[in-house]
């Protein structure tokens, strides 16, 4: 399959009658759990689980795509390459019967280490036309720092297996603000990256999330992360950098050569509708939010034994709460919010509804309202969270 | 003229921590004024914090009974407060007593405390008996304290009882060595004067006169007069302290106890008031003694608006027990509606400011402390301020005075240098030194009050590793060359954080809260401006730097609600802040203001 090119709108999805929806599908096996990981994910040693897995989420995904349009697929997890290619062929033929047509985007996340020619072979012939794969740095101190199990080696031969399988669309993530990383380093990232020239680049902080290893260490001061100032000054050189090899930034994280900008999750920050199948998974549609239970046990159970999981929470947003939180997801986009577009989405104006914070925030050189359009300027991003409280 | 041979009333004077309480429970058991079930640690210090902080806060009259040589007598102990906050607490049960016990830890040792009681009980003419405490703890050195007592307060040590409150031993010799020396009361005229030494609050009763009679005497249904005010009142009920209040016919001259009549509120009756009767009253009232001013002033505001009415209730239920909290409205440009507190020293400040939480559960923010002064403009007139919002422009003063006290330390030798810096640091003079004993020395001098209050005390134990006492005495005014300084942040003078400073400290103060304020007021998203001024001129500046990283890097379908919720709950959070202009400032701040946190 060929990428999509050429000029790209923005979805009008909000439309709480619309058929179409994103479809993302959770893995939740992992080789090992990465030690700054949150994600729900559990190490791959049971079969018999797996085997479980796939029987559910074949019941799950035929369920919920019924009487939907299916237009992106993302399958993320955990890790769905550690699943072993049997495996994976079942789940990438479960997928696929329960699509009435192929869908615009089909995304699948990848490890380095777990991605070899013949996986890479069977997605794309299952229909998998994007491949996002979590290289997070080509340091080695790096890669040990994060306890990734790959070297740079790895993230290669993956990017060369997604060529040879036909998958021009991948996407690599890259990790900055972990413990060691340096400006000196992440030049050098951006080397090897531009070597192997993705379509498509995704740059995260690391977050240090509550609970995990990671946490512990930060608590027990074993590890020591880089202040803001670096980490701003880190995300600043990516973005430089990323410019300079022609990728365009078109969300916080996000950077994409013309034409490659992931349309999956573009939904997300459009107000789309979303359906999301496996444990934890997350689905928004009718101007309702729910998930799934965050536990493969417990989904698994609930999935075959009513053909439906266990809604774990759910909630139905007023109308108003729902226009701010567009609003606040929708300034991620580099493009930011069109007015109108927004007005009928939403029932909203942003400059009412956000007065006179608008204002304010526009005095201060943190949001450009250019009268049919709003958006924050580059010295927000970094501190968008701060603009967002504003809004939300 | 004697008019009650059987009555004594005494109270124990000791340096804090001494054993005064422990010594008073002990009196308690031996006259049997409580069954041995109802004791339970210092039963005379009934407020939660009394107990808790260890101190006593309000005077505790009881009333025991002892046989000694076939003779009843009736033994009135007043238990006074030992902080130093609290000498005027002090100084009023020696109003009300013949005699004193001096009690001194003979771990200790003679503390400065120790001889301020000492001093003042002697200037009134009590009897003095001296006990050493803590006789039986392996570190206690008699011998080194008998010196000290008759070195520094001429006690000979043969007249030195030795006790320990604790286990009991001597405790009885202690009691008889009261009855044989303290004289009895004495009585000057037949019209009845009662001296008021404290006062409570009773839901049920009113306002409660803790009292002596001094001459005559007063039963309910009677009509009395108070001698200051001129108002008259009914009495409704008299008694004793055993130690509850027991209810008694009659009070007459000698006796100490409570009287009850239709008063409201404790702002009525006067501490150092005199109660005479109204049909027959006394040519002249009592001597009692000055009255009680307060030393600083603080304003308190509740940190939400709406709590103004709960702070007020809290505030006005606190007056009824305490009436030296001296109490105005205030208002803030920048904290709204509050209210302007008159203390006597930091620890009733800190006792209040805790009251109010844990009894009133009101969240509270509180200015800096600062003393009275005494101001004379160029127009000739002087005046009064207590709130720095009210310092007048600078063109406007000619001269500023402010409260100047005599102090002595009682500190280590090895420590003499130290002490001395930390003097000269707080603009204090050392006028004398005075050798104790080999290793102390007892330090006097002088020292504004507004340094003195700060932290002074808790330096001067920290210089001399907890080995120094202190005691004051506000002796009058000086002029001094103060400036009022101002804090801006992002341009607005935030009035709560304004201070009354020496000059030649503005600039280093104007500093040190500035850098307490940076480290406090989180990031914006624009740089903002921490400035100290004097008048015009600034003196100090601290810049916080803009807001660096504040995002959530990876926003998916998954993360949606959560980010949303976050959002949600930090602005909530924000909100709660008091807003100065652009920039909240949290309570945090205003707290490390108050505690002085990083001044100089």
């Amino acid at each position: 399959m060929t990428p999509h090119r050429g000029p790209q709108t923005a979805p009008t999805a909000l439309w709480d009658d619309c058929r179409d929806a994103a479809l993302y599908v959770h893995v939740p096996f992992c080789t090992r759990k990465c030690p700054y990981c949150a994600f729900y994910s559990i190490p791959l040693d049971d079969t018999s689980l797996c085997r479980k897995y796939l029987e559910a989420l074949d019941m799950e995904i035929a369920q919920a795509t019924r009487c939907r349009c299916i237009r992106t697929v993302y399958v993320g997890g955990g890790t769905p390459t550690a699943l072993d290619a049997a495996s994976l062929e079942l789940l990438m033929g479960t997928i696929r019967g329960a699509l009435q047509e192929s869908p615009e985007e089909w995304t699948c996340e990848a490890n380095p280490e777990s991605l070899d020619g013949d996986k890479a072979a069977l997605l794309a012939a299952a229909g998998v036309d994007r491949i996002s794969i979590g290289a997070q740095t080509f340091d080695p101190d790096g890669l040990r720092t994060l306890g990734r199990r790959h070297g740079a080696a790895d993230t290669r031969r993956a990017v060369e297996a997604c060529r040879r399988a036909g998958i021009e669309n991948v996407s690599l993530d890259l990790m900055y603000g972990y413990p060691g990383s340096s400006l000196r380093r992440i030049e050098q990232d951006i080397r090897n990256l531009m070597a192997l020239a993705p379509a498509h680049v995704s740059v995260y902080a690391l977050s240090v999330e509550p609970g995990t290893p990671l946490d512990r260490m930060v608590q027990r001061r074993e590890i020591e992360l880089p202040g803001d100032e670096s980490h701003a000054l880190q995300y600043e050189l990516l973005r430089r950098r990323l410019a300079e090899g022609g990728y365009r930034q078109y969300e916080l994280s996000n950077f994409a050569l013309p034409g490659y900008r992931c349309r999956h999750n573009w939904t997300y920050w459009s107000g789309g509708q979303y359906i999301g199948c496996g444990p934890g998974a997350h689905s928004f549609s009718g101007g309702k939010r729910w998930w799934n239970p965050p536990d493969l046990v417990r989904w698994c159970t609930s999935v075959l034994e009513s053909g439906r999981p266990q809604i774990e929470f759910d909630e139905h947003l007023s109308s108003e709460k729902r226009a701010r939180e567009l609003l606040v997801v929708a300034l991620r986009r580099s493009e930011g919010v069109n007015r109108g577009w927004f007005r009928t989405l939403t029932g909203f104006d942003y400059r009412q509804l956000c007065a006179p914070v608008v204002r304010q925030l526009c005095d201060l050189g943190l949001l450009t309202d250019q009268g049919d359009r709003l958006r924050l300027t580059e010295k927000a991003y970094f501190v968008s969270d701060a603009v967002f409280r504003e809004l939300i | 003229m004697s008019s009650s041979p059987q009555i004594r009333n005494f109270c124990i004077l000791a340096h804090i921590d001494h054993g005064k309480s422990t010594l008073a429970d002990r009196f308690l058991e031996l006259t049997h004024a409580v069954a041995p079930r109802n004791l339970k640690e210092q039963l005379l210090d009934d407020m939660d914090l009394e107990r808790e902080r260890g101190i006593t806060i309000k005077a505790h009259p009881v009333t025991m009974f002892y046989e000694h040589r076939d003779t009843l007598y009736q033994l009135n102990l007043i238990d006074t407060p030992g902080h130093v906050d609290f000498s005027y607490e002090v100084a009023r049960s020696i109003a009300a007593c013949e005699g004193a016990i001096l009690l001194v830890d003979a771990t200790q040792g003679v503390e400065a405390q120790t001889v301020a009681h000492a001093h003042l009980a002697g200037s009134k003419h009590l009897t003095i008996v001296p006990a050493l405490n803590k006789i039986d703890l392996p570190n206690a050195d008699p011998e080194r304290t008998l010196k000290q007592l008759e070195d520094i307060l001429a006690i000979p040590s043969d007249e030195v009882l030795w006790v320990s409150a604790k286990t009991g031993q001597g405790v009885e010799v202690l009691l008889r060595r009261v009855i044989e020396k303290v004289p009895p009361p004495y009585t000057e005229q037949d019209e009845l004067r009662a001296l008021i030494f404290d006062s409570v609050y009773d839901d049920f009763r009113g306002a409660v006169a803790y009292v002596r009679i001094k001459d005559g005497e007063v039963r309910p249904g009677q009509e009395i007069l108070l001698m200051s005010t001129g108002k008259r009142y009914l009495v409704k009920e008299v008694g004793r302290f055993r130690p509850q209040a027991s209810k008694a016919d009659c009070l007459r001259s000698g006796d100490v106890g409570y009287l009850v009549s239709n008063i409201k509120s404790c702002a009525e009756l006067r501490i150092g008031d005199t109660i005479t009767d109204a049909a027959r009253p006394s040519p002249r009232p009592f001597p009692g003694f000055p009255e009680m001013k307060p030393m600083l002033f603080a304003s308190i505001y509740p940190i939400e608006g709406g709590d103004y009415e709960r702070l007020r209730t809290a505030i006005e239920k606190l007056r009824l027990n305490d009436s030296a909290l001296v109490v105005q409205p205030a208002t803030s440009t920048a904290l709204g509606h509050g209210f302007r507190c008159g203390f006597l020293g930091m620890l009733h400040l800190e006792i209040v400011l805790e009251r109010l939480r844990r009894e009133h559960g009101v969240i509270i923010i509180t200015t800096r402390p600062n003393v009275v002064y005494r101001l004379h403009l160029t127009s000739g007139e002087e005046i009064i301020v207590d709130n720095p919002a009210y310092w007048p422009e600078v063109h406007l003063i000619r001269v500023v005075e402010e409260p100047i006290v005599d102090f002595f330390i009682m500190g280590p030798r090895t420590c003499l240098g130290e002490i001395i810096k930390l003097v000269r640091e707080k603009r204090g003079r050392i006028r004398e030194t005075e050798t104790i004993d080999p290793e102390r020395l007892l330090i006097k001098g002088t020292m504004p009050l507004s340094e003195l209050i700060t932290d002074f005390h808790d330096r001067l134990k920290s210089v001399s590793r907890g080995y120094s006492s202190l005691d004051y005495e506000v002796t009058g005014y000086e002029p001094s060359d103060l400036v009022r300084l101002d804090i801006l942040v992002h341009g607005e003078v935030v009035d709560a954080f304004a201070s009354i400073v020496h000059r030649s400290q503005a600039r280093e103060q104007g500093r040190a809260l500035c850098r307490t304020l940076k480290q406090t007021i989180p990031r914006q998203l624009f740089p903002v401006a921490i400035q100290a001024a004097v008048g015009r001129t600034i003196v100090a500046r601290e810049t916080l730097p803009a807001l660096r990283k504040d995002v959530t890097a990876k926003c998916y379908g998954g993360d949606i609600t959560r980010k949303r919720k976050l959002l949600e709950r930090q602005k909530a959070g924000k909100k709660r802040m008091r807003m100065f202009g652009k920039v909240p400032i949290p309570q945090e701040a205003f707290l490390k203001v108050l505690r002085g946190d990083g001044q100089v």
